[in-house]
C-alpha cells in the first residue's frame, strides 16, 4: 500500500471526523482514490448486511402467526405504521453491517433496545440464518421479552419455551432439550423450540460441546462483566457456546445494555475482551489471577487498559489523562505561555502527571488560553475554542475509542423529554417582608416576601413592574446565562437573609452554603435552572408545612393525571414521614380518592396492576417501601414528586427510571422538594448540577457511578473527619510525608504530636448476587444487620476479633428483641428485663446484660435464650447443639440470626429465605459500592470545622462530575 | 404518714457518685441508693451535653444517648477539678474563673493517650474543650439536682414498705487533699439540691475511719494504715484506734500520693485488648499480614462504650457471682470498628494484663507504693493496713498484694465483708453487695457518723518546724537547726490550727533588713521526729546534735548534702517550702508593699508557720508578723525598670511577704 494511505494511530484515531478531514484536506483525491472507491461500494453490494431487508415502516402493531422464527409475513409486516423508529433501525442496520451480528448493542436507557434486538433477529430469520435462537435475560424482565418477540414480532404466542425457576428448582440444560426437541445437523445438536431462560438458571448449566444455538441474546449484558459470581459463570457458558457458533460459522450474539459499565472502565474489560476475540478463551472466564490466564487474554487487556482507556481505570480518570494528552500534544505552546505567564513553570515541572491536572484544568479555564479561537464549525459555523477542542477530543475518545469500539452505541435521541422542577426550602426564624439586594446588571432591586407565608412566591420589583425570581432573571440577564445570573441572584438574597436572621447560624449550620447553593446553581443546566424555585420558609411554621402545601397543589394541578411520590427510604425512624403525609393526603377531600399505598406489607405486582389500570388514571401512589423503587414498572405514569430527595445518587435515579422507560408516552415531569438546611437541599443541588435528573444522556448511572468507583474513604480517628478521595490521588498522597495527615482539629495535632494520620476504612458494602440483598456499611456504626430491616431495628454485626476468623453474626441481643415469645402475644413478652434496658438504651453493653440476665429469677427462660454466654454460640452454637437462634422456630427476624461464614474471597452464602434454601443458593460478594452516598452521609454529620469542609468536598466532587457530565453529553455521535 | 429521719452520704468520684444511706427506726439500716437496681453499682458521675437538642443529660440518662459522639461526655469530677489548687496562682484563679463564669467544658477523652491539662487555658488553646450554654458551676447545680431526684425516688421505694416518707439529712465526703474552695462548693451544690446544709462534711480518712468504727473491723490500740486506691491515685492514712475513738493521723504521709489507680488498670485492659484485635480481619480486605490488610483503629468518638465496658469487666470479675452461668466463659468487652467486636476476658487474661501474673505493671506499682510505705521506720509499729477504694474489686489484685506485704510481718485487710455474708442476700438494689463494699465504705462511714453523731480527731502524724540559726560561742559560730513547730502527736481540732515561729533567742530567718531585697534562705520542714527525740534521745547515731543554751539541737545545714541525705533516711526530714539549696531563691521571702515588689531598708519581722486544717494537711507559710512589726515604721525602694528607686517610709506591719512554696504536697 502507497504509505500515504497508511493511517496512524494517535488521539484522533477514534474521530472519523478529524480522518476524513485529514484525507480531504492533506491527500489528494486521485483517480486511484475514486476507482478505489467505487471497488468499495461494488463489494458492498455483494454483503449479505449491506442493507435492511424488511422495510422498517411495515413493522407494526399486530399479532403474528406462530411460527419457528421471526419471518416475513405480510401480516405481520405489512405496510405503513411507525412501530420502529429511525434510531432503532439504524442501529440494526449498524450491528449487521458493522459488527457482523456479534457484539453489544448499547443504546441508552428507554431507546427501545428490545424492539432493536426484534429488528435484527427478523433479518436474521429472513436471511436463513436463525434456525435456533436463545434469549437470556434476567427473570424480571423475562415476561416482557415474551411478549415483545412472540407479539409485537409475530413469533407466535407460546413459541418460546421459559425456562425459569420453579419452587427453587433450576432446570438443567439437558432438562431444556428433552422438554423441546433437538434437531441433528452434522455433529450439532439444536433445540427445535426458542428458548428464553433466565439468567440465574442459564448461569448454572453445563455446557455441551455439540450444542449450538444459531443466535444468542443476552440481556443486561453489563453484568457479564463480573469476574465473579453467577455472571462469572454465565460468562463462561457463553464463551463456550461460541466455540461452537464459531465452529458452526454460525457467530451471532447479540448482547444488549444500556450502562456498559458504570464509571469503572476496568470493569468493562470482561465483555470488551469477549467481544473482540469473539468470544475469548472459555477458560478466560474462570475465577483466577490474570497471571494464569491465556496470553491472548492478558495482551488484550493490556491494549485496553493502556491504549484504549490511556491507562485509566476510571470514567474521571480517563478524563483527566486524555485532556492532559490532547493539551501536551496539541497544544504545549500555548500551556508554556499559560505557565510562563503566571509564573507556574517550576511548579508545573515538579508535579506528577497527576497533580498537573489541576493546572491544566486552569490553563482550560482561562478565557484567554482556553476561550482562545482555535477552528470553526464546518456545519454550525460556530467558533470553536481551544477548551472545546479538548472536551471535543476527549468525547472522542470516550464514546468512540472506548465504547464504540466494541459496541452500536447511539447518541441518545429519545423522544420523550424530563422536566425537571427543583423547590429549594429556606428555613428561617422570621422573614422579612422586603431585602433590597444589589441585582443583576449592578442594579437595586427590592425582593418582596410578603406573600410567602399565604405559600406564593418571591417576588423582584423592578421600577413599577413586579416579577417572579425567574422571570427577573430570565429578562434582564443581559450577557450573563440564566444559571449565572440565577447564581448571582440568588447569593446576593441569601446572603440578605442570612443577615437578617438572628437564627441563621442554629438553622444553617454548614458555613460555607450561600456560596455552595449558588455554585452549583451557576453550573446547573438552564433548563432545569428555569424550574428552580426558592421559597423561604417560617422555622416555626416548619418546611413539613410548606413542603405539604407545595405538594397538595402540584397534586391538584396534576388532576388527571397518575403521580409517584417518593420519600427518603434511608432516614431513621424519627425522620420517615411517609405515613404522616399518606394520612394527611387521605384527609383531603379532593385527593383522598386518587391515593393509593405501596407499603412494605403489600405485594409490588398487585400495586402495579392498579395503579397501571384504565380506571385509575389519576392514581396518587404514595410510595412508602423501598421496593418499589426498583424493577416496578410504573410507566404510565409521567409525574414523580420527590417529597425527600435521598443522597444516594443511584436510589435517585432508580426513582425516575420507574417512569422513563420504554413505553412512556408523555413527557416526564420530575418535582424534588428539598430543605436548604438539610443534607437533601445539598444533595439535590448536587444532583442538578450534574444532571442526574435532568440529563437525558441516559448515563446517569455513570454519573452516579464517577464520584463513587475506585473511591478510598479515609477517617480521622481523633476528630472523626471523613475524606473521600480517588485511589489513584490515595496512592500518590501515601508515598508524600504528611499528604494524609488530618490536622482539622487541634485534637487531632495532640493525639500523635503532629496530626493524626487519615487511616482507609473499609467500606464495602456486600451483595447478593441472585437475590440483590445488601448488606452495608456505615463509616460511624460499621455493619448493620439486615434483618427486619423495615422495622428500623437494625443492630450492629458483630465479630469475635480474633485473627482469621471470617465469621460475623447478628447481636444477640437483636435477636431476642425479634424473638417471638418476647414480642407483643408470646408468654414472655414484657418479662425480660435485659430486654427491657436493650430497648431502653440501644448502645447497652453486653456485659450489663449478661449482668442483668444472671440476676434475673424468670425461671420461664429458657437456658439457651439467656443473654448468658458468648453471644456467637448462643446464636450460632456448635453442631449439634441445638436451641441456638438461628434454629429457633421463635426467631421472628427474616433472615434468623446467622452467621455469615465468609471464604477467602469475602464470599458468604446468602442467608435470606429465598436464597439460603435453593440448591444453588447465591453468595454475597464484597462490591464498592454506594460509596459516595457514604461519604456525603459521613461528611455531612461531621460538623466540628462548622460545615465548611462539607460545602467544599461535595463541590469539589461536583465538580468533577460535571467534567463528565459534560463528556457524556458532547457524544456527536459515529462519523463515518 | 411517718417520717423517717434518713441520713445520706454522698462521695462523689471519679466516675461514679456513690450514696450510701442510714437510719434508725429501731433497728440500723444501712444501704446505698442507686438508679436502676439491675444495672447499676452507683450513680455514673458524668453529665453529656447533646448538641443537637442542647441539653445536659446525667447520670444514667448518659446510656440513652444512643449512636450520637461521645465526645461531649464530661466528670462531674473534672469540673469541680478546677477549684483545687493549682500549680500557680495565676492558673488557679483563672481555673476558679472557668468554673464560675465561662462556658467552656473537657471533651472525653479515652485512652490517656490525650491528658487533661491542669490548666484549662491552655485546655481551651489546644481545642480540648467544647462550648454549651451554662456554666460548670451550673451543670454542677442540674447534677446535683438530679442526684437528690435519684435519692428521693429511691428512698420513696425503700420507706414504702414502712409507709413512711424521707427526711433527708445529706452529708458528705471529700477526696484527700481537698482544697477549701473545692469543699465549700461541694457543700453549696449539696445544700442547694437538697436545700438542707450537709450535716457531716468529712475528708475520706474520716469517713474511712468512720466505717471501720462501725463495722468493727479494729482492735483497741491497733495503729493501721489505710491505703485509699482512688481512680487516679492512690494515697495513706495512719489510724489509731483507742478505746475512747479513733485517732487519725494527718494525711501528709511521707509517701506522696502516686498517679496510680483505677484508670492505669482499665489502660491495661484497654492495651490488651486492641493488642489482640490488631491482627483482626477487616471486613472485605485480606487478612493480617498480606497487602492490603488493614487494621481499623478505634473512632475517638466511640470510647465512652470501650471504657464503660472495661470497668463493668472488671467489676464483674471481681463478683462472686463470676462463676456463675452467666460468665462462665468470661467477661465480654465490646469494641467498635466496622464490626462490633466481642471480645471476652477471663481472669486469667485479666491477671495477665494488670500484670499479677508476670509481677510487673499496674499490680506492681501498688505493690511498691505500699511497700516502700511500710518499711519506713515510722510505721513500725504497723501491724496491719487496710486497701480501700474501687480497684480494691479488682479480681486478684488483693491476693497479689498479700503475697508481698504479709511476710513483712503486716495484715493486709479490706473493708469488704466475707462472701458467706452475702450468702442468701437478695439484691433488692438497696443492699451493698459483696463486689461493693469497698466501694461505699466511705460513703457508708460517712452516713453512719451522721447518724450516731460521730467525731473523729484528727492527730498529726509528723512534727514541723523551721530551719533556724542559733549564735554559739564567742559569736563567730552560726548553728542552722531545726526549731519544732508543732509536734507529732498533737490532737488537731476540727476546724484546724496554725502554728509558727519560735521563741525570741532564735535568730535569723524570721527577721530582715538593711537593705535587702529578698530574706535569707529558709526553711520549714517535717520529720517524723519528735522534740522530745531530738532533746532526749539519740535514735539516730548519724546525725548531729549541739548543744545550746540547755537545748538540744538538731543541726540541719543545707549546704551538707551528706547530712541532708542522712536526715532524710534517718528521721524523715522533709522541706515544704521552696528548696533546700541556700542558693535558690525558692527559699527566699521577696517583700512587696501594695502588691509591688520592694526592697526593705530597715528591719522587719518575717513569721514563718503551718497551717493545718482540720485533716491534718499542712501547709507552710510566710507572712508579716504583725504583732511584733506593731507601729513601728521601715523604709522602701520600689522596684520600678530592674532599679530600686522612690525611696519611702510605711509602717512594718504594712510589708507582704511573697514565699516560694511549690514542693508542698498536693
Amino acid at each position: 500500500m502507497d504509505e500515504n494511505y497508511k493511517l496512524t494511530f494517535t488521539d484522533t484515531a477514534f474521530s472519523a471526523d478529524i480522518q476524513r478531514s485529514n484525507l480531504q484536506y492533506k491527500k489528494k483525491f486521485t483517480k486511484q482514490v475514486a476507482e478505489a472507491q467505487q471497488s468499495v461500494e461494488a463489494l458492498d453490494s455483494h454483503d449479505d448486511f449491506h442493507e435492511l431487508l424488511i422495510d422498517c415502516s411495515h413493522y407494526k402493531r399486530r399479532k403474528g402467526k406462530a411460527e419457528y422464527g421471526i419471518g416475513v409475513d405480510a401480516d405481520i409486516h405489512g405496510t405503513g405504521g411507525s412501530v420502529i423508529l429511525s434510531h432503532q433501525q439504524s442501529a440494526a442496520e449498524k450491528f449487521l453491517r458493522d459488527l457482523r451480528g456479534f457484539g453489544l448493542l448499547a443504546d441508552v436507557v428507554g431507546s427501545g433496545k428490545t424492539f432493536e434486538a426484534g429488528v435484527i433477529l427478523s433479518e436474521l430469520a429472513v436471511r436463513g440464518k436463525m434456525k435456533s435462537l436463545i434469549v437470556v435475560t434476567p427473570d424480571q424482565v423475562l415476561n416482557s421479552w415474551v411478549d415483545v418477540l412472540e407479539n409485537k414480532f409475530g413469533m407466535g404466542k407460546d413459541v418460546l419455551y421459559k425456562v425459569q425457576k420453579s419452587d427453587g428448582e433450576y432446570p438443567t440444560l439437558q432438562d431444556v432439550l428433552a422438554a423441546v426437541g433437538v434437531s441433528k445437523q452434522g455433529k450439532f445438536i439444536r433445540p427445535k423450540r426458542p428458548i428464553i431462560v433466565d439468567v440465574d438458571i442459564f448461569a448454572q448449566w453445563r455446557y455441551s460441546p455439540d450444542f449450538l444455538v444459531d443466535v444468542v441474546v443476552v440481556d443486561e449484558a453489563h453484568h457479564f462483566s463480573e469476574d465473579a459470581g453467577k455472571y462469572a459463570g454465565a460468562m463462561r457458558m457463553l464463551s463456550e457456546m461460541m466455540q461452537t457458533k464459531k465452529r458452526a460459522g454460525a457467530t451471532y450474539c447479540l448482547l444488549l445494555t444500556a450502562t456498559p459499565h458504570s464509571g469503572n472502565l476496568e470493569n468493562m474489560f470482561r465483555l470488551w475482551y469477549f467481544v473482540r476475540c469473539k468470544g475469548g478463551n472459555p477458560s478466560d472466564f474462570d475465577e483466577k489471577d490474570d497471571s494464569e490466564r491465556t496470553t491472548q487474554y492478558i495482551e488484550e487487556k493490556q491494549y485496553y487498559k493502556d491504549t484504549v482507556c490511556y491507562g485509566a481505570t476510571n470514567i474521571t480518570d480517563f478524563i483527566r489523562r486524555v485532556k492532559y494528552s490532547v493539551v501536551m500534544e496539541r497544544y504545549l505552546d500555548e500551556l508554556g505561555s499559560y505557565l510562563r505567564e503566571t509564573g507556574k513553570v517550576s511548579d508545573f515541572n515538579d508535579k506528577s502527571p497527576y497533580d498537573r491536572a489541576q493546572y491544566i484544568d486552569d490553563f482550560l479555564n482561562a478565557a484567554k488560553y482556553g476561550g482562545k479561537k482555535v477552528s470553526t464549525d464546518k456545519i454550525t459555523g460556530l467558533t470553536v475554542t481551544l477548551k472545546d477542542d479538548v472536551l471535543k477530543r476527549i468525547s472522542d475518545a470516550y464514546h468512540n475509542g472506548v465504547l464504540r469500539s466494541i459496541m452500536i452505541r447511539q447518541p441518545n435521541k429519545l423522544s420523550k423529554r424530563k422536566s425537571v422542577h427543583n423547590y429549594f426550602f429556606y428555613p428561617m426564624s422570621s422573614i422579612p417582608e422586603t431585602v433590597s439586594i444589589t441585582g443583576l446588571n449592578e442594579k437595586k432591586v427590592t425582593v418582596d416576601f410578603s406573600h410567602v407565608a399565604e405559600g406564593g412566591q418571591p417576588v423582584v420589583k423592578v421600577g413599577s413592574e413586579e416579577l417572579s425570581l425567574i422571570d427577573y432573571v430570565k429578562n434582564l440577564r443581559g450577557n450573563l446565562s440564566v444559571e449565572q445570573a440565577y447564581s448571582h441572584v440568588l447569593n446576593s438574597i441569601l446572603n440578605k437573609l442570612a443577615a437578617s436572621d438572628p437564627q441563621t447560624k442554629s438553622i444553617h449550620t454548614k458555613s460555607g452554603y450561600i456560596t455552595y447553593y449558588a455554585d452549583r446553581l451557576r453550573n446547573t443546566h438552564g433548563a432545569v435552572a428555569k424550574q428552580t424555585y426558592f421559597l423561604p420558609v417560617l422555622q416555626s411554621e416548619s418546611v413539613k408545612d410548606s413542603k405539604f402545601q407545595t405538594a397538595v397543589r402540584i397534586l391538584k394541578q396534576h388532576k388527571d393525571k397518575r403521580v409517584l411520590v417518593f420519600f427518603d427510604y434511608n432516614l431513621g425512624k424519627s425522620e420517615r414521614i411517609y405515613d404522616e403525609v399518606c394520612d394527611a393526603l387521605l384527609r383531603d377531600p379532593e385527593l383522598k380518592d386518587r391515593i393509593i399505598v405501596g407499603d412494605d406489607a403489600a405485594d409490588v405486582h398487585a400495586v402495579e396492576r392498579e395503579f397501571n389500570s384504565e380506571k385509575r388514571s389519576d392514581a396518587i401512589l404514595i410510595v412508602k417501601d423501598a421496593k418499589y423503587t426498583e424493577g416496578a414498572n410504573l410507566q404510565e405514569s409521567s409525574i414523580i414528586i420527590n417529597y425527600q430527595v435521598t443522597y444516594d445518587p443511584l436510589a435517585m435515579d432508580q426513582r425516575i427510571g420507574r417512569i422513563f422507560r420504554l413505553g412512556q408516552k408523555n413527557d416526564v415531569t420530575v418535582y424534588s422538594l428539598a430543605d436548604m438546611s438539610k443534607l437533601e437541599g445539598f444533595a439535590l443541588a448536587y444532583f442538578a448540577e450534574i444532571g442526574l435528573l435532568s440529563g437525558n444522556t441516559g448515563d446517569a448511572t455513570i454519573l452516579a457511578g464517577s464520584n463513587s468507583d475506585q473511591m478510598v474513604a479515609l477517617r480521622c480517628n481523633a476528630c472523626g473527619r471523613v475524606v473521600l478521595m480517588s485511589k489513584e490521588a490515595y496512592d500518590e498522597k501515601r508515598k508524600k510525608k504528611d499528604a494524609l495527615v488530618c490536622r482539622a482539629e487541634t485534637q487531632c495535632i495532640d493525639a500523635y504530636g503532629n496530626g493524626t494520620e487519615m487511616c482507609e476504612i473499609t467500606v464495602y458494602d456486600f451483595k447478593c448476587d441472585s437475590c440483590g440483598t445488601v448488606l452495608t456499611r456505615s463509616v460511624s456504626d460499621g455493619y448493620m444487620c439486615f434483618s427486619n430491616v423495615e422495622n428500623g431495628e437494625r443492630g450492629r454485626m458483630c465479630n469475635s476479633g480474633e485473627k482469621g476468623d471470617r465469621s460475623i453474626y447478628c447481636r444477640k441481643i437483636c435477636a431476642i428483641s425479634h424473638c417471638k415469645r418476647f414480642n407483643k402475644g408470646g408468654h414472655m413478652y414484657g418479662k425480660c428485663p435485659a430486654l427491657k434496658r436493650f430497648k431502653d438504651v440501644s448502645n447497652v453493653s453486653d456485659v450489663e446484660l449478661m449482668r442483668i440476665c444472671a440476676m434475673c429469677d424468670n425461671e420461664d427462660c429458657w437456658d439457651k435464650c439467656k443473654i448468658a454466654g458468648l453471644p456467637k454460640e448462643q446464636i450460632i452454637g456448635e453442631a449439634g447443639e441445638g436451641g441456638r437462634c438461628s434454629d429457633c422456630d421463635y426467631a421472628g427476624c427474616s433472615p434468623k440470626p446467622y452467621a455469615l461464614e465468609f471464604n477467602d474471597k469475602w464470599e458468604a452464602d446468602c442467608p435470606m429465605p429465598g436464597c439460603s434454601t435453593r440448591r444453588n443458593h447465591g453468595k454475597l460478594r464484597p462490591v464498592v459500592a454506594r460509596t459516595f452516598a457514604t461519604f456525603i452521609s459521613e461528611l455531612w454529620k461531621f460538623d466540628h470545622d462548622g460545615g465548611e469542609g462539607f460545602c467544599q468536598n461535595l463541590g469539589e466532587q461536583a465538580e468533577i462530575v460535571t467534567d463528565v457530565r459534560r463528556i457524556l453529553e458532547r457524544d456527536d455521535g459515529e462519523k463515518e | 404518714m411517718s417520717k423517717q429521719s434518713v441520713h445520706i452520704a454522698l462521695d462523689l468520684g471519679s466516675d461514679t457518685i456513690k450514696i450510701a444511706y442510714a437510719f434508725n427506726d429501731g433497728d440500723e439500716h444501712t444501704g446505698k441508693i442507686v438508679g436502676d437496681p439491675l444495672t447499676m453499682t452507683a450513680v455514673p458521675s458524668v453529665a453529656y451535653y447533646d448538641v443537637d437538642e442542647q441539653k445536659w443529660l446525667f447520670g444514667d440518662e448518659v446510656n440513652s444517648v444512643g449512636d450520637k459522639p461521645f465526645i461531649t461526655v464530661v466528670k462531674i469530677c473534672d469540673l469541680l477539678r478546677l477549684l483545687q489548687p493549682a500549680a500557680n496562682t495565676a492558673t488557679q484563679k483563672s481555673n476558679r474563673n472557668y468554673y464560675f463564669k465561662k462556658t467552656r467544658f473537657p471533651k472525653f477523652y479515652f485512652p490517656q493517650r490525650v491528658r487533661l491539662t491542669d490548666d484549662m487555658d491552655e485546655a481551651v488553646r489546644m481545642d480540648r474543650t467544647f462550648t454549651a450554654p451554662q456554666t460548670p458551676s451550673e451543670v454542677c447545680e442540674m447534677f446535683f439536682k438530679y442526684v437528690h431526684g435519684v435519692v428521693e425516688n429511691r428512698l420513696e421505694k425503700l420507706l414504702k414498705k414502712s409507709n413512711a416518707t424521707a427526711e433527708i439529712t445529706p452529708s458528705l465526703v471529700y477526696p484527700m487533699f481537698s482544697d477549701n474552695a473545692y469543699i465549700n462548693e461541694l457543700k453549696r451544690l449539696v445544700t442547694l439540691a437538697f436545700d438542707t446544709k450537709p450535716q457531716s462534711v468529712m475528708s475520706m480518712a474520716k469517713a474511712l475511719c468512720a466505717y471501720a468504727k462501725y463495722s468493727g473491723r479494729m482492735a483497741k490500740d491497733d495503729k493501721s494504715i489505710i491505703f485509699n486506691i482512688g481512680e487516679e491515685r492512690i494515697s495513706l492514712v495512719k489510724v489509731t484506734f483507742s478505746g475512747s475513738g479513733i485517732s487519725v493521723d494527718g494525711v501528709d504521709g511521707h509517701n506522696e500520693p502516686a498517679p496510680i489507680g483505677g484508670k492505669d488498670i482499665d489502660d491495661a485492659v484497654a492495651q490488651y485488648i486492641e493488642g489482640q484485635m490488631s491482627g483482626r480481619e477487616t471486613m472485605g480486605r485480606p487478612s493480617s499480614g498480606q497487602e492490603g490488610h488493614l487494621s481499623e483503629s478505634a473512632l475517638n468518638t466511640k470510647q465512652y462504650l470501650f471504657v464503660k465496658d472495661i470497668k463493668s469487666a472488671k467489676m464483674v470479675l471481681g463478683m462472686p457471682i463470676y462463676d456463675s452461668r452467666a460468665f462462665r466463659y468470661g467477661v465480654p468487652i465490646s469494641a467498635s470498628r466496622d464490626l462490633l467486636i466481642q471480645r471476652t476476658i477471663t481472669r486469667e487474661q485479666f491477671e495477665k494484663c494488670v500484670g499479677i501474673t508476670d509481677n510487673n505493671g499496674v499490680a506492681r506499682k501498688i505493690v511498691n507504693y505500699i511497700t516502700d510505705e511500710l518499711i519506713r521506720p515510722i510505721n513500725t509499729d504497723v501491724k496491719r493496713i487496710f486497701i480501700t477504694g474501687g480497684p480494691v474489686e479488682t479480681y486478684g489484685l488483693m491476693k497479689y498484694i498479700r503475697r508481698f506485704i504479709e511476710p513483712l510481718g503486716v495484715k493486709v485487710c479490706t473493708f469488704e465483708k466475707d462472701d458467706s455474708e452475702y450468702v442468701g442476700v437478695k439484691n433488692d438494689g438497696f443492699n451493698i453487695l459483696g463486689h461493693e463494699d469497698a466501694l461505699y465504705a466511705p460513703s457508708l462511714g460517712c452516713a453512719v457518723a451522721s447518724m450516731c453523731g460521730m467525731t473523729i480527731d484528727m492527730v498529726l502524724a509528723l512534727t514541723y518546724g523551721v530551719r533556724l540559726f542559733r549564735v554559739v560561742g564567742n559569736g563567730n559560730n552560726v548553728i542552722p537547726f531545726f526549731r519544732v513547730l508543732v509536734n507529732k502527736g498533737t490532737r488537731i481540732p476540727q476546724s484546724g490550727a496554725t502554728y509558727y515561729t519560735p521563741k525570741d533567742g532564735d535568730k535569723g530567718g524570721i527577721t530582715t533588713g538593711d537593705d535587702s531585697e529578698q530574706s535569707a534562705a529558709m526553711h520549714i520542714m517535717s520529720t517524723f521526729y519528735s522534740a522530745q527525740d531530738i532533746e532526749h534521745s539519740r535514735k539516730a547515731p548519724l546525725i548531729t546534735y549541739a548543744r545550746s543554751g540547755g537545748e538540744n539541737l538538731l543541726v540541719v545545714d543545707t549546704d551538707n548534702k551528706t547530712m541532708l541525705n542522712k536526715l532524710q533516711r534517718e528521721i524523715g526530714l522533709r522541706v515544704l517550702n521552696g528548696s533546700i539549696d541556700n542558693m535558690n531563691n525558692g527559699s527566699r521571702a521577696k517583700y512587696y508593699y501594695n502588691g509591688k515588689r520592694v526592697r526593705i531598708i530597715k528591719e522587719v519581722y518575717l513569721q514563718l508557720g503551718v497551717e493545718i486544717d482540720g485533716d491534718g494537711y499542712a501547709k507552710a507559710y510566710a507572712r508579716n508578723d504583725k504583732k511584733r512589726n506593731g507601729g513601728e515604721f521601715t523604709v522602701i525602694e520600689y522596684l520600678g525598670d530592674s532599679k530600686y528607686s522612690g525611696r519611702e517610709t510605711v509602717q512594718k506591719r504594712e510589708i507582704d511577704f511573697a514565699f516560694n512554696i511549690e514542693t508542698q504536697l498536693t
